[in-house]
């Protein structure tokens, strides 16, 4: 293992499940959000960052500015600029949907302040449905995935699924076999 | 006083690149797991070029930064 992945914490010998995963408890499918979510922050940065740039730049040849006082806001503009993007990133990845045969679970964490996880067994759903309803929802390959439990109030609603037509065939196929495993008295 | 400043600045910069990287990378590795339908799986090997270019770009930014305060600072 190199540096990187050391420090990274990649470790080759671990075992390739989730922490909280059963023994018998298959993953078939995680995925994180569509990237179409990213796009009114990146947005925000570009018209921010080129605003700023502007009044550097206008600030200095009114001013009639040395070179060093010109460098010294533009690398902390620079870095500013790279660290809303990239934390804003990990903050993407670190939002999980996982749908094993057992259940589903989302993972919603940020890298320092939020830690939230729920699981909703496949026993206790009830039905679920997909939306893409508009231009960019076609055009992306995404939607909106419903979850409906056995009793009314339970109810999840995922936003911005990648993919949701192929999600909502899985989930079908991975809920009948659940429920037959029921029947058959064999469900974990 | 405001060279103090920068220089702190970018070293905190530097220290926060590093810090959340490790954090984040602490959970995301936590979380490789086998999936039978990779075609949805996303973002999980992406998120180390993310990680490269984040500590890249902030270390050699750092390293600029503080390298050409010090050569102004000498050449003046």
């Amino acid at each position: 293992m190199n540096f990187w992945e050391s420090f990274l914490g990649f470790d080759p010998n671990r075992e390739t499940v989730f922490p909280g995963q059963q023994p018998d408890e298959e993953v078939a499918l995680m995925t994180v959000f569509h990237w179409i979510t990213l796009i009114p922050y990146f947005l925000i940065i570009l018209m921010g960052s080129l605003g700023t740039g502007f009044l550097v730049w206008i600030g200095s040849a009114m001013a009639n500015l040395s070179p060093k006082p010109i460098l010294l806001c533009f690398s902390v503009i620079l870095s500013l600029l790279i660290h809303l993007l990239c934390f804003r990133l990990y903050n993407f990845f670190l939002k999980v949907i996982i749908i094993t045969n057992v259940r589903i679970i989302h993972i919603s964490h940020t890298v320092f302040l939020r830690r939230e996880r729920e699981a909703m067994a496949m026993n206790h759903i009830q039905e679920f449905r997909y939306l893409q309803r508009g231009l960019f929802p076609r055009l992306f390959h995404y939607g909106s995935l419903l979850i409906f439990g056995a009793s009314t109030d339970v109810e999840y609603i995922f936003h911005h699924v990648p993919h949701v037509n192929r999600l909502h065939h899985l989930l079908g196929e991975i809920h009948q076999q659940a429920m037959k495993n029921i029947r058959n008295g064999t469900q974990l | 006083m405001w060279t103090a400043v920068f220089i702190v600045f970018h070293l905190l910069s530097l220290a926060f690149c590093l810090v959340s990287t490790r954090m984040t990378f602490h959970y995301i590795s936590k979380h490789q797991i086998q999936a039978k339908d990779r075609y949805l799986l996303f973002g999980f090997l992406r998120t180390r070029y993310l990680a490269l270019f984040y500590v890249v770009s902030i270390s050699l930014l750092t390293m600029l930064s503080i390298g050409s305060l010090v050569y102004f600072s000498f050449s003046s």
